[in-house]
């Protein structure tokens, strides 16, 4: 699947193609080693463990998918609650803050019900979790579009006996 | 019966010898009962004492600050993830959580206790927040020395005290 650009690239043969490197602005803190160059039919040690095929869901890539949902809610929040209401800020404030709570909750479910020790456990809560967070985001949908929208109604709820005090 | 040894030079066969009879040793004999080995381990293993972990851990800047991080994020998410659900299933079961309606009744509580729910929300939310750049700050690199968990933990814990004043009373 991902023959072409790898082996251009690194000039290494097929089985070491599964190391995906992550390409920050800002070196790494901690320098992994690169390959070393094979002469000529020498083939690269397998791995004890097989290795699963490179995923940009998983491993490395999902927590840099951690840190970019959660930085890109900081300016959703920020705009909500300095500017107030505006509907392209609902709209995504409803999908980026139910996808941050669901990874959060997935590390909470590694950490104490992870699949080894807890299997029926640990695939109870997941599918709780998914399903949960897929009512989250219709909730959220339906405030956005059948009411005043998430941030108004937050902030209807949270300054609602103010209101009351100056009527 | 006379021991063989009784003829022997040595104090302890002369004290055997002296004796004229066996000393019975043993250790008292307990209940035989048809439990098996697995359900002895297993009561053994529910009365056993737990050695002392948080009660006794000092409350460092470290741990206290991501604890408190997991269990705002879960407070708050939680939260937020129920009332968003009940929302969203409202016209299955008739309800209304329409802002009108929710507002109504949110207005009519006792400020102290509004005021509590709302210094909780407050708190959690923005501690969680603050933390949550805090955490950001440090996968870039930055601030991760003793020194820096110290200087940005301050920082967190004023930022989270202002807001949560600002937003619990303005």
């Amino acid at each position: 699947m991902f023959a072409r650009t790898l082996v251009k690239r690194s000039g290494v043969p097929a089985m070491a193609m599964q190391q995906m490197t992550l390409r920050t602005a800002r070196p790494l803190l901690f320098k992994a080693t690169k390959p070393k160059q094979l002469f000529g039919d020498e083939v690269p040690n397998p791995p004890a463990v097989p290795q699963p095929p490179a995923n940009r869901l998983k491993g490395s890539y999902h927590w840099m998918n951690e840190r970019a949902v959660s930085l890109i809610s900081v300016p959703l929040l920020a705009t909500a609650f300095v500017y107030g209401s505006h509907p392209i800020n609902d709209m995504l404030l409803g999908i980026v803050l139910p996808v941050h709570a669901y990874m959060g909750f997935q590390q909470v479910l590694l950490d104490y019900f992870e699949y080894r020790r807890w299997p029926m456990i640990s695939r109870v809560l997941k599918g709780a979790l998914v399903t949960i967070t897929g009512l989250a985001m219709f909730g959220a949908w339906r405030i956005n579009t059948t009411d005043v929208g998430l941030t108004a109604y937050f902030g209807r709820l949270w300054n609602a006996n103010k209101t009351k005090k100056t009527e | 019966m006379y021991s063989v040894i009784s003829k022997t030079r040595l104090p302890v066969a002369r004290t055997l010898a002296a004796c004229n009879a066996r000393a019975f040793i043993a250790t008292p004999m307990r209940e035989r009962t048809e439990e098996s080995q697995a359900a002895v381990a297993e009561r053994a293993r529910k009365n056993r004492p737990v050695s002392p972990n948080l009660g006794i851990y000092q409350p460092q800047m470290s741990w206290v600050l991501s604890g408190l991080h997991r269990n705002t994020g879960v407070l708050v998410a939680g939260g937020a993830y129920l009332y968003a659900a009940a929302f969203g299933l409202a016209p299955m079961f008739g309800l209304d959580l329409s802002s009108a309606t929710v507002a109504a009744t949110v207005a009519s509580l006792p400020t102290p206790v509004l005021l509590g729910t709302k210094a909780l929300i407050a708190g959690s939310l923005s501690f969680h927040c603050f933390n949550g750049i805090r955490h950001l700050w440090w996968d870039t690199g930055r601030s991760v020395s003793n020194q820096g968990v110290f200087k940005t933990g301050y920082a967190v814990i004023a930022a989270t005290t202002l807001a949560t004043g600002y937003l619990t009373f303005f």
